[in-house]
């Protein structure tokens, strides 16, 4: 308000009055809520390797899940999974493709995407593509509790784009369009929030689910353990990656 | 990108479930040969009983059964046979010779990609997977069964095309909606519900692939009024238990441009989700 350009604020005798109109303006701006640019939707912690990394093509990944508590807020969901992601750069968002499965539980203000995990907590193993900037969610029977899954997603050829979800050795549904090059692979525990936007990790939550065998797959060289790989940090704690495993937990 | 999707070969045989050899190949709206695109999905076999969802929480004693071609008639009967040009149930060519169960194609129309125009059109391949599924499979069984695969062709105005993934969750048969006596009543409800979080309504229908089906266009005074109720909106649409066998909720903002578009069948199991960047959380959507 003090910098305010003189033409905004006319005449000496009108500026208080101006600049107060102004400024309320801005506090109110300031106030109101506000779409969450620049933020992260989702707090995500675990693992992740990009192309580049391992001298040899990221082709896909492999964890067994186990989840062994998990106690989600009324209006969030959390995702115990692995994906594989590629992006073309923010040229063309339609190009960005993704293919994620897991565990997921959301409470009971929420779903994952609308069809998974929408009634009464329930414990889902679910399969999400990203293409065309929207997600869709398939359910595929539900997890237990300390009962450890196999969840991978992979192409199966060099000449392919397409990459299929796998659980416990069953093929689910695929994703197009990956590139070969530009790929990232991701183990992870997720907490998604879908009552507005918030900052705040949050007290009123709980969970832990463990990745073990964490695995790359290369088409021609088939699985490879993975033991060194970047960490990423969002609300939750996360081991060190030991033998090809880890947990992600966060406590109430 | 449209036009750099290759010719896919088949990737998802060795998994598949031994099945009837059957062959079926219904042909709906002048489909001529299978989509020679990229294959997009498949289900897997060996699923447990207690593995499907009953987003209903009822069932049917069962519905009228129908051959793959009566099933598609009677599901685009209901649906917006402007936006879905073909359907057909076929082999897939490459795995003709080994007996595979069938697949489902569905070609829609979407006027564009932006502000995740096509998941409208792709919600209405969902509602007519669904029903289909519905009328062919067993009355016991899980929808996912039904279907080797599934395959998406969104055509454009331009003659273009993308190829979108399909799939098919693990839902019970013969889910029974606890749906309104009548459209009318079910519109007004509806229109009720989006005045009731400060919403004006825009376009409200109701498709019938089976049982209800809710479309809802609303437009959006100022982006307070819905912010972190999204999700909340859309359960309130549905009802508990679930009225609609499938819900479209597009909200416009005050310009009438797309701010967010959600889309659910309750028989394929699949939820569609597009927001506009950077409004995902803000609005109140989960998703991975």
């Amino acid at each position: 308000v003090v910098s305010m350009p003189k033409r905004l604020c006319g005449r000496r005798n009108r500026i208080f009055k101006c600049c107060a109109v102004l400024g309320a303006f801005f506090f109110i701006l300031g106030a109101a809520p506000q779409p969450a640019f620049a933020v992260s939707e989702v707090y995500q912690a675990g693992y992740y390797l990009q192309y580049g990394c391992c001298n040899a093509h990221l082709d896909g990944i492999s964890a067994d899940v186990e989840v062994t508590n998990v106690d989600p807020a009324d209006h969030m969901c959390l995702i115990w999974s692995v994906l594989g992601y590629t992006s073309q750069g923010t040229a063309n968002l339609n190009d960005d493709v993704q293919l994620e499965t897991g565990d997921v539980e959301c409470g009971i203000a929420t779903s994952l995407d609308g069809s998974c995990s929408n009634q009464n907590s329930a414990r889902i193993r679910f399969v999400e593509q990203y293409h065309l900037q929207s997600y869709v969610c398939f359910p595929h029977g539900h997890f237990s509790i300390g009962v450890a899954d196999t969840f991978s997603v992979r192409r199966t050829s060099t000449t392919t784009t397409i990459w299929n979800a796998y659980i416990d050795g069953t093929q689910y549904e695929g994703q197009n369009a990956f590139d070969t090059d530009n790929i990232q692979i991701h183990g992870w525990g997720e907490a998604t929030w879908a009552q507005g936007y918030t900052k705040a990790c949050g007290s009123n939550w709980g969970g832990t689910g463990g990745l073990s065998s964490l695995r790359r797959y290369n088409v021609d060289g088939g699985w490879h353990d993975i033991n060194t790989a970047t960490e990423e940090t969002g609300c939750f704690d996360v081991s060190p990656l030991t033998n090809n495993a880890f947990t992600v937990w966060h406590t109430p | 990108m449209l036009a750099r999707l290759p010719i896919m070969p088949s990737l998802y045989g060795i998994l598949r479930k031994a099945a009837p050899a059957l062959v079926v190949a219904a042909s709906i709206g002048g489909c001529s040969a299978p989509h020679s695109g990229t294959p997009m999905t498949s289900q897997g076999p060996d699923r447990s009983p207690s593995s499907e969802i009953n987003y209903a929480g009822a069932r049917a004693d069962r519905y009228d059964r129908a051959a793959p071609g009566a099933a598609i008639s009677r599901a685009l009967a209901g649906v917006d046979r402007a936006t879905v040009l073909k359907v057909r149930i076929a082999v897939r060519p490459s795995q003709a010779d080994s007996g595979q169960r069938n697949w489902l194609y569905v070609r829609v129309l979407a006027r564009s990609l932006s502000y995740g125009g096509s998941l409208y059109s792709l919600w209405q391949a969902d509602l007519v997977q669904g029903s289909t599924a519905e009328q062919m499979g067993s009355s016991t069984g899980n929808l996912a069964d039904v279907f080797a695969g599934i395959e998406h062709v969104i055509s454009f105005p331009n003659g273009s095309t993308v190829n979108d993934a399909g799939g098919a969750g693990d839902v019970v048969t013969s889910q029974l909606f606890h749906s309104f006596t009548s459209d009318a009543l079910a519109t007004a409800a509806a229109n009720d519900t989006l005045r009731d979080f400060g919403l004006i309504p825009d376009q409200i229908r109701i498709f019938h692939p089976l049982q209800a089906a809710l479309y809802v266009v609303a437009k959006v005074p100022t982006l307070s009024k819905i912010a972190g109720k999204l999700e909340i909106l859309r359960q309130r649409l549905l009802g508990n238990p679930f009225r609609y066998e499938g819900i479209y909720l597009q909200l416009n903002d005050d310009h009438g441009v797309p701010i967010a578009r959600e889309a659910a069948d309750y028989r394929v199991g699949a939820g569609r989700l597009w927001v506009r960047h950077g409004l995902g959380v803000w609005l109140g959507t989960a998703h991975g």
